[in-house]
């Protein structure tokens, strides 16, 4: 879910969405599924009952529809660079990416409770951003504490 | 369990019935644990085929639940039993793989030669087709002694039986006007179609049962090898009165076979209809009425009031009191869409006597008379 | 991971913490948990209506003659019984085990499509309310049996347009819900959970939602045809224009094999976790369990036409499918043997859920051996549509199905509502229900064998002693499901507060989540140890 990766100088996190099966293997998946109701309808076709085709067209067309509709999901990533300059903050949501650059010496990071949950918040003077959505609890507070303390090794 | 046959059944009945109302009819009721006992050589291959089956099935039933059932009482939480951690073996799970293949193999070799003997309706002696209607069947003796005989077989137990109105005679449901009856010894090959939706010819102790299916022919055979009279029903749903179409085959000798052939054809000969004689509504009428209770009233209802909305009351009905083209195309082609079913198997003589009875009887006071005549024109249109 | 109190995470776009109180909470509700509740609600009230319909059927048959209804509302009977218990009652029910507990399992937020979950059950009611009104029509509801087979169904009213149009309806809901399910287990599994190292219940789920998928537009094919024979002057089931009333049951039969796989195989995941949790003892053969599961779902296509020995098929195809048929047993064999093998040594207690689990195993079997000696051809040819079949497929989807749903209920209502249920009541229940639902059905073979045919609303009198007690079989088995309803209304209501994990057998993340279930779990997935 998150790769951590730091040298002295440079800090970076990486985390995903939670996705247990890689887009090759689901559309392997969908092929296999539309290719056997395919086959299968044609054969009734063929046979003379050919009100199956259609329904089975618009069904193999409703799953690759809804794997399509999960796939712009799955590549959804949060990407928190550090290196001497420049804290940049990247946010992918179904395929748009936004980015935001910050100081780091003017930069405070910290968490948020929000209900019942908690967010962690990335703040410069009146920006912020929201990330941490794909870590759990521990791992956000793991994330808030060594990038404070890297934030803070900037200042001086 | 389904192995042994009822014999007397006293004891048993005292467990089921005690305390239970049981109508004298009932009481003589045998309960029976096994397939009806055949009187074809194919039936008892079937018969033994079930009973080995069974066999074979129970013993391994009995085998594995008894490993269960010592699991249930000896490995138990509350007996103190510690739980073992195994969870698979590779060894085991292969054995239960394969033995089951083996036994199966061994149980299709004679289900395999019963299925081909059982489809095999070569060079019979005698072939009858036995045609589905809602709800009756009707026989045509095609080949054979006997060829050209032709007639229905209606249920013959009367509605007061049904609706509890009366005691339930021996055969309740079981019991036609006009039997099958064939030659003891001799293969039968029945053919199978219906006229209206699928039907299905089944007389368990030939142990023959074959879908009879609108515009296709089937067919099946037997020998049987008993004189007797030997019952079976519809066996594919058919409609209302699916329950009330039994099949009843009457097995005789050779000699009494012939005597029967020549009083039904004798019969047959003397009914025959001039197709060009002019009749009265005297003349047809009554014979209207006996043509409407086998074939009409199990809808139509033998007062005309019919069951609406799925069966229309015919009693001033507008058809049946408006032109008599419009009825008599209703009676030869069916109303599609509706339970109304095409009557063309009946002679123009019977439609036209059951139209005009209809035309004049109950409140409808036409004084019209269909003729036969009218019948054949239209259907040659 | 989860062990955080209530891990809720508002980064999500749930968007469904301030819910719309009253009844449109549940209306316009998206969480899977809610969803899966109303699923089972909806299917015990369609069980309930189905049940008296069966009763009705029951009553009737109490004794030779007619009493009760007339024979076209018997055959109405007989279809509804059929259409709502298959369609409205157990494919239903399991889709709600399926929502409540998959992502629990998989340690999954939700569903992965939750507004489509909304829709697939809200299709529900409007088909129950079809079927049910199709009563009440001139003509009456669809009286051709839950098959529908032409050319008796062109003959039926519009109950029968209601009927075809309520079978489409439901047929889109499964489809989405099967869609939901596949794309849940496969994408949304917690990091580390393999598909070989899932629950057995979501692996036969998933199998499940694919064989919706592969024959649900062969049935919409299926009774659209009936539909265009009887409006549009197609012929596509009529021998007069050309077409074939066998065609329609092949079809049919395509569709409705592995539709018993469909009903059967998530019972058979449900029986999977309960026997090893009360086993204290982990499940015997699972890979073996995946792929004897599988096989039978892959045999399925190709087994359908057992269903239809004596329409006349050529020699060689009756050969091939009674062989196809018999070769259904050694995967399900296996099954059997592994369950068995599970509870071998194992450390056996025998709360409600382990009883009904072990009823279902004995009474499955049961079913399991009538259905390898209809495969017989031969003996098929004597036994097809008669009582025998009625006897066999009740023990299969009312043993089997049924069964494991009342084992998989109570294995999870700690889970569900925070308290423990009352198990004496729990134990009646299951007595009373075994008891009596063999009273029914046992008998029945007899009947078969001895040559009744089935849907038929009179008998002749050698009929009529286990008629009678098969009827009052069937009043003590539809009463006895009323303990069910007052243990889940007891439950709701109050009783011992249930821990995290009831059963101290009991395996997998849904027994990490507190008990009940909080609205949000596993917000961010849990870690797999």
């Amino acid at each position: 879910m998150s790769a951590v990766l730091s040298r002295s100088s440079e800090f970076c996190v990486v985390a995903r969405r939670n996705c247990s099966m890689s887009p090759r293997a689901l559309l392997l998946f969908f092929l296999v599924t539309a290719v056997l109701s395919l086959i299968v309808a044609t054969s009734w076709a063929l046979a003379g009952a050919w009100w199956v085709l259609p329904f089975a067209g618009v069904e193999v067309g409703a799953l690759g529809c809804a794997f399509i509709a999960f796939g712009r999901r799955v590549g959804d990533y949060e990407r928190i660079h550090l290196d001497d300059n420049v804290l940049l903050v990247e946010v992918c949501e179904r395929n748009r990416v936004s980015r935001q650059e910050f100081v780091p010496s003017w930069t405070k990071i910290e968490m948020r409770r929000v209900g019942p949950g908690s967010e962690v918040v990335v703040r410069c003077r009146d920006r912020e951003v929201v990330v941490g959505r794909y870590l759990d609890e521990r791992n956000r507070e793991l994330l808030v504490r060594e990038l404070s303390s890297r934030l803070q090794q900037r200042r001086f | 369990m389904a192995l042994y046959r009822g014999g007397s059944s006293i004891a048993r009945r005292a467990w089921v019935g005690s305390g239970l109302f049981l109508s004298a009819g009932l009481a003589r009721a045998e309960m029976r644990f096994n397939l009806q006992q055949p009187i074809t050589e194919l039936g008892q291959t079937v018969y033994d085929l079930h009973l080995l089956m069974t066999i074979v099935c129970g013993v391994i039933f009995v085998a594995v639940f008894g490993v269960m059932f010592w699991s249930v009482f000896v490995h138990r939480k509350s007996a103190g039993y510690k739980a073992a951690t195994f969870h698979e073996s590779t060894t085991v799970e292969i054995l239960w793989t394969i033995v089951p293949v083996f036994i199966l193999l061994g149980m299709a070799w004679p289900a395999t030669k019963t299925i081909l003997a059982m489809r095999d309706t070569s060079s019979p002696d005698i072939t009858i087709k036995a045609t589905g209607y809602q709800w009756k069947w009707g026989y045509d003796y095609l080949k054979g002694e006997g060829e050209g005989i032709s007639f229905t077989s209606n249920l013959s137990t009367p509605q007061p039986q049904i609706r509890n109105e009366a005691g339930k005679g021996e055969n309740y449901l079981l019991e036609v006007d006009n039997e099958l009856v064939v030659p003891v010894g001799k293969k039968v090959r029945i053919l199978t179609t219906a006229n209206d939706v699928i039907h299905a010819w089944w007389v368990p102790a030939l142990a023959v049962k074959q879908d009879a299916i609108p515009g296709f022919i089937r067919d099946t055979w037997f020998r049987a090898e008993q004189t007797g009279v030997f019952r079976g029903q519809c066996a594919e749903l058919c409609g209302k009165d699916h329950g009330y179409m039994p099949v009843v085959v009457r097995v005789v000798t050779q000699d009494e076979y012939v005597d029967w052939v020549g009083k039904k054809k004798a019969e047959l000969a003397a009914a025959a209809d001039d197709p060009n004689k002019m009749y009265t509504v005297e003349e047809l009428a009554p014979r209207g009425e006996k043509i409407f209770a086998a074939n009409c009233a199990a809808c139509h209802q033998a007062n005309g009031q019919g069951l609406p909305p799925a069966f229309p009351a015919l009693d001033g009905s507008k058809v049946v009191l408006g032109p008599q083209d419009g009825q008599i195309d209703v009676l030869l082609h069916g109303r599609q869409g509706t339970a109304m079913a095409s009557f063309k198997h009946l002679s123009d003589t019977e439609i036209a006597a059951v139209i005009t009875y209809t035309r004049n009887s109950w409140s409808n006071n036409t004084g019209e008379v269909v003729q036969p005549s009218d019948i054949k024109m239209a259907r040659e249109e | 991971m989860a062990a955080i109190p209530g891990g809720a995470d508002h980064a999500h776009d749930h968007g469904h913490d301030h819910h719309p109180g009253g009844i449109m909470r549940w209306v316009t509700t998206t969480n899977h948990k809610d969803i899966g509740s109303m699923y089972l609600w909806f299917s015990f009230a369609m069980f309930i209506v189905g049940g008296i319909m069966a009763l009705v059927i029951r009553a009737e048959l109490f004794q030779p003659g007619l009493q009760v209804v007339d024979p076209d509302r018997f055959n109405q009977m007989t279809t509804l019984h059929g259409l709502i218990m298959v369609f409205g009652a157990i494919m239903p029910a399991f889709v709600g085990f399926a929502n409540w507990m998959i992502p629990l399992m998989i340690g999954a937020s939700d569903m992965a499509f939750a507004r489509m979950n909304n829709w697939s059950f809200w299709l529900l009611p409007p088909a129950a309310i079809l079927l049910t009104t199709s009563l009440l029509v001139p003509g009456g509801a669809a009286a051709s049996g839950w098959t529908l087979y032409p050319p008796l169904t062109v003959q039926m009213g519009i109950g029968m347009d209601m009927a075809i149009f309520a079978v489409h309806i439901l047929g889109i809901s499964s489809i989405m819900g099967s869609i939901n399910i596949v794309t849940t287990i496969l994408n949304m599994r917690a990091p580390g959970m393999t598909l070989m190292k899932m629950p057995l219940f979501c692996w036969t789920w998933l199998i499940t939602a694919y064989l919706v998928i592969a024959v649900m537009p062969v049935l919409a094919g299926a009774v659209t045809m009936i539909l265009t024979d009887r409006h549009f002057g197609t012929s596509f089931f009529n021998a007069a224009g050309g077409g074939d009333p066998v065609l329609y049951q092949h079809i049919f039969w395509f569709f409705g094999h592995p539709e018993v796989y469909i009903i059967a195989i998530p019972a058979f995941g449900v029986v999977s976790q309960v026997i090893p949790a009360f086993s204290r003892k982990p499940l015997f053969g699972y890979a073996s369990m995946v792929y004897a599961t599988s096989s039978i779902a892959i045999l399925s296509f190709i087994v359908w036409a057992h269903h239809m020995y004596t329409v006349g098929m050529p020699v060689a195809g009756q050969l091939y499918f009674m062989f196809a048929t018999m070769l259904i047993a050694v995967p399900t064999g296996v099954k059997v043997f592994n369950w068995v093998a599970t509870m071998w040594r194992g450390s056996l207690s025998f709360e409600t859920p382990m009883l009904f689990s072990i009823g279902f195993l004995f009474l499955f079997t049961l079913g399991g051996f009538s259905g390898l000696v209809l495969s017989m051809t031969a003996v098929d040819v004597q036994l097809h549509d008669s009582y025998y079949v009625v006897a066999h497929f009740h023990y299969v989807m009312v043993a089997g199905a049924l069964f494991s749903a009342y084992a998989g209920a109570y294995y999870w209502l700690p889970k569900w509502t925070g308290h423990m249920y009352d198990e004496k009541l729990g134990k009646l229940h299951f007595w009373l229900s075994i008891i009596f639902f063999n009273m029914t059905f046992f008998v029945q073979h007899f009947l078969g064998l001895a040559g009744m045919p089935r849907r038929i609303p009179d008998y002749s009198l050698q009929f009529a002693e286990f008629n009678m007690i098969s009827s009052i079989g069937a009043f003590g088995f539809g009463l006895s499901q009323l303990v069910f309803l007052v243990v889940v209304l007891k439950c709701l209501k109050g009783g011992e507060k249930a821990p995290a994990k009831p059963w101290d057998g009991a395996e997998g993340l849904e027994w990490t989540v507190p008990s009940p279930a909080p609205h949000h779990t596993f917000e961010t997935p849990p870690v797999l140890k």
